[in-house]
């Protein structure tokens, strides 16, 4: 066990290299480039024997993850944006295959217009793509839910995502305990499931009339849904382990007797909790539940952490064109049925700062409200 | 938690020195947040670098609009360029060598001025070990929240 | 080298009970390349024909293991499935991914120059029946000038884009083309290709007598003729080496072309035209016109 400064993109590679990934795919973007550099370097540095497999898109990128993963072996890709748009059409198939094939993802703002800087709607636009996504607030997040990405997707056989901001995690150092190997190897054993064996052929992808596609969507689902008790399990395994617990779907936050609640994930989490410290300390009951898991969505987890509080706050870093944000739009619809006011708000879209000043101003904007929110609001055009 | 902004150009040291501020921090138990300004810039253009550090785990992550408790200014043709106080604190303070609080006169918009000058000697290998001497005498180490 | 039909594996590794047409092209040539890869082959097909008449739901005639995969990435998916055996430390396997034209030389054409140019250790293998059969007979970059399909009435306008030369300016391990008439042709350049450590590319031409509009039980004669006239030369590329593999007799190409539906509005002098340019090709003058 070592405390040392890393970048959100060295800690994603540092996580898979603990995680001993056997098979490496990628095609450089930005910013999510430095993540792939550093594995390739461990790889010819001879620290992890991992083949790397050098294709010429985003699409053929995980296309090679996933025939490695379906030939059996443990398999790891970084993209954002763009890369992961491209991709689209194999995240739905991989995760349609219920390979677990772990994904690191810069989040960076879409084009158009062009923008090579931090936010969420990338990885939203991949929502309903049967990935669990988990969204890490700092660079340790970002390793520990690495080491966890592995073990969920393997005990679910659901590919995983882990999200972390452009630049603001990405290219930015912060101090990361990397853990110890061998507890590691002890944590995530490699269970491998050879889908395409010499040994036992047998046919993936054959045509599914009608008579069949929808009880594998069920059963796909189903997975998803089952995902929900996995990603707390794991969580909590990993706390008993190595000492740091990320709570699982959602972390609660001096919640005890909060009143007003903000609701973010990523890194805006971070700042937000500044802003409830500094909030309680003048007396404000002011609270934050940050959500860790976005797919599967923690319904019933927020559902109970939500109960008793009066006023909402959500904040996006996204917008879903013609709805509002996105988690905005699923916290409503999970808190259906309880009568407590939530206002959601889109801000710092392609990478316009969002400073805990700004967030204080959110949050009184949210009180002065008198009526819940039909729609989000933009905040800090 | 304190914030010290790096200005420089592209291709001048400005990264690696907050970045080996940095380790020597970590080294000293001190909690400890390094980025450069998140652009892609040619050779040459004016970049920053920002370094924050503290006694507990640093949470801000606002980029754009930073706001620094000291400014170290590594390439004087940036006074004429820039305006290196940007959301500079109240009672921050602008760091250079070889310029003069005069000379600076309202490129300085009321910051306090220091001078590096006295604090290097003549190739004077270290330059990070002398910034951290620099900051601790300046008080921006002593961290009281 | 030499091989008999006598000395070939009485084992069926695809074919029996497949769901594509009776004289289906496609599934002679893979009953054919089979006989030559063996049963530690693991085989990748995009959309295609090829990949529906395999199986469906719970049944397969592959009895190796067959993944459908998308349309655009199957030699991306083979590179992967190399790198895990790999990892593994499984050598004695045959990794293919087989592509129609379009999974070839169209929507493909990405991931299959990315896998060629990184020299990955497989087969690639175009079964060319030269139109998009799977989605009803389209025009694609493989459909030969003059050809009528579903979308252009008219024909083509312009020549089939020449996947063997691509290929072969990849430089990799082995190119070749092969026809379903000459099976022992085909297996030849099938075990050669599954003995390089590198990247093989197999063009093999097999008509769709749908799309052709050409009697169901002519689909190997057509693949014949078009062979004899010397419109499609069977050749081989080995390590750079440039061999071809059987001589034609240089039938007139018209036996060939006039009586498929596809060119069945073929004029004199387009047909003569094409003569000429197969003349020239193997340097045989003008005595043909």
């Amino acid at each position: 066990m070592s405390t040392t400064l890393l970048t959100g993109s060295e800690a994603a590679a540092y996580g898979a290299r603990l995680a001993r990934i056997e098979v490496l795919a990628y095609y450089p973007i930005t910013p999510a480039f430095p993540a792939m550099e550093r594995v390739s370097k461990f790889i010819d540095d001879g620290e992890l024997n991992t083949r790397f497999v050098r294709v010429e898109s985003d699409h053929s990128a995980l296309a090679a993850a996933l025939g490695a993963s379906l030939a059996g072996s443990r398999t790891f890709t970084v993209t954002n944006s763009q890369g992961l748009l491209y991709m689209t059409e194999v995240v739905y198939h991989t995760a349609g295959l219920r390979q677990p094939v772990v994904m690191a993802v810069a989040n960076r703002a879409l084009s158009a217009p062009h923008s090579r800087f931090p936010e969420q709607g990338d990885a939203i636009s991949q929502g309903a793509s049967g990935w669990i996504q988990l969204f890490c607030e700092n660079n340790q997040e970002v390793l520990d839910n690495m080491l966890q990405a592995f073990k969920i997707a393997e005990t679910i056989r659901l590919p995983v995502m882990v999200n972390y901001e452009g630049y603001i995690q990405s290219h930015t150092l912060e101090e990361v305990e990397i853990p110890d190997e061998e507890k590691i190897d002890q944590f995530l054993p490699l269970n491998r499931v050879r889908t395409l064996d010499v040994e036992h052929p047998q046919g993936v992808n054959t045509v599914a009339s009608p008579e069949f596609y929808m009880d594998y969507k069920f059963r796909q689902n189903e997975a998803m849904e089952q995902a929900l008790t996995v990603i707390n399990n794991v969580a909590s395994d990993y706390a008993k382990e190595f000492g740091r617990d990320w709570s699982g779907l959602i972390e609660a936050y001096q919640m005890d007797d909060a009143e007003h609640v903000i609701v973010a994930m990523g890194s805006m989490v971070s700042d937000a909790r500044i802003v409830v410290d500094e909030l309680r300390k003048a007396g404000r009951k002011v609270g934050l539940v940050k959500v860790r898991a976005w797919r599967p969505f923690p319904v019933e987890a927020l559902r109970e952490a939500l109960k008793n509080v009066q006023l909402i706050t959500v904040c996006d870093k996204n917008i879903v064109y013609g709805l509002g944000g996105a988690l905005g739009t699923e916290v409503k619809s999970a808190l259906y049925g309880q009568s407590i006011r939530l206002n959601s708000y889109i801000l710092g879209l392609g990478g316009r700062d969002v400073t805990t000043e700004e967030i204080k101003k959110v949050l009184e904007l949210s009180e002065k409200t008198e009526q819940q929110a039909i729609t989000s609001e933009w905040f800090g055009l | 938690m304190r914030e010290i902004r790096f200005h420089g150009r592209f291709g001048q040291p400005v990264g690696k020195l907050s970045r080996a501020i940095g380790q020597e921090l970590l080294r000293q138990g001190k909690n400890v947040q390094v980025f450069d300004a998140f652009a892609a810039v040619r050779p040459g253009a004016p970049m920053y670098s920002i370094l924050r550090v503290g006694d507990e785990s640093i949470r801000k992550r606002s980029a754009n609009n930073t706001s620094p408790d000291i400014v170290v200014v590594l390439d004087n043709s940036l006074f004429d360029v820039i305006d290196v106080t940007k959301g500079i604190k109240a009672d921050g303070t602008v760091m250079a060598l070889g310029m003069t609080e005069n000379a600076l006169g309202d490129k300085l918009h009321g910051s306090s001025f220091v001078s590096l000058d006295p604090y290097f000697e003549p190739n004077s290998s270290d330059v990070a070990a002398v910034f951290l001497k620099v900051l601790a005498e300046r008080d921006v180490l002593v961290v009281n929240e | 080298m030499a091989i008999s039909i006598a000395d070939l594996s009485k084992e069926e590794l695809f074919g029996q009970g497949h769901a594509g047409c009776g004289g289906c092209g496609a599934a002679v040539a893979g009953r054919q390349a089979m006989k030559a890869l063996g049963s530690r082959t693991i085989i990748t097909i995009p959309a295609s024909c090829m990949a529906t008449l395999g199986g469906s739901n719970l049944k397969t005639t592959w009895q190796i293991p067959f993944y459908h995969t998308l349309f655009e990435m199957a030699p991306a998916v083979s590179s992967g499935i190399r790198a895990a055996l790999e990892a593994q430390g499984i050598e004695d396997v045959n990794v293919v991914s087989w592509a129609g034209d379009a999974g070839t030389a169209d929507i493909g054409f990405q991931s299959l120059t990315g896998a060629a140019e990184r020299n990955e250790h497989m087969i690639h293998v175009c079964y060319d029946n030269e139109m998009y059969m799977n989605t009803g007979g389209q025009t694609g970059s493989q459909t030969p000038m003059y050809a009528i399909t579903s979308n252009m009435s008219k024909g083509k306008a312009v020549k089939k884009k020449n996947m063997l030369a691509i290929m072969q300016a990849h430089e990799i391990d082995y190119v070749a083309s092969a026809s379903i008439a000459y099976p022992l042709d085909l297996i030849a350049k099938f075990k050669k290709a599954a003995e390089k450590p590198g990247f093989s590319y197999i063009h093999i031409l097999a008509p769709c007598h749908r799309g052709w509009q050409i009697p169901a039980e002519k689909t190997i004669e057509y693949a014949r003729l078009a062979v004899e006239s010397g419109l499609f030369e069977l050749y081989e590329v080995d390590e750079g080496v440039r061999n071809r593999t059987f001589e034609p007799t240089f039938i007139p190409v018209a036996d060939y072309l006039t009586t498929q539906g596809r060119f069945k509005h073929l004029t004199s002098e387009q047909v003569v035209k094409l003569q000429k340019s197969i003349n020239v090709y193997y340097g045989r003058g003008g005595d043909e016109e």
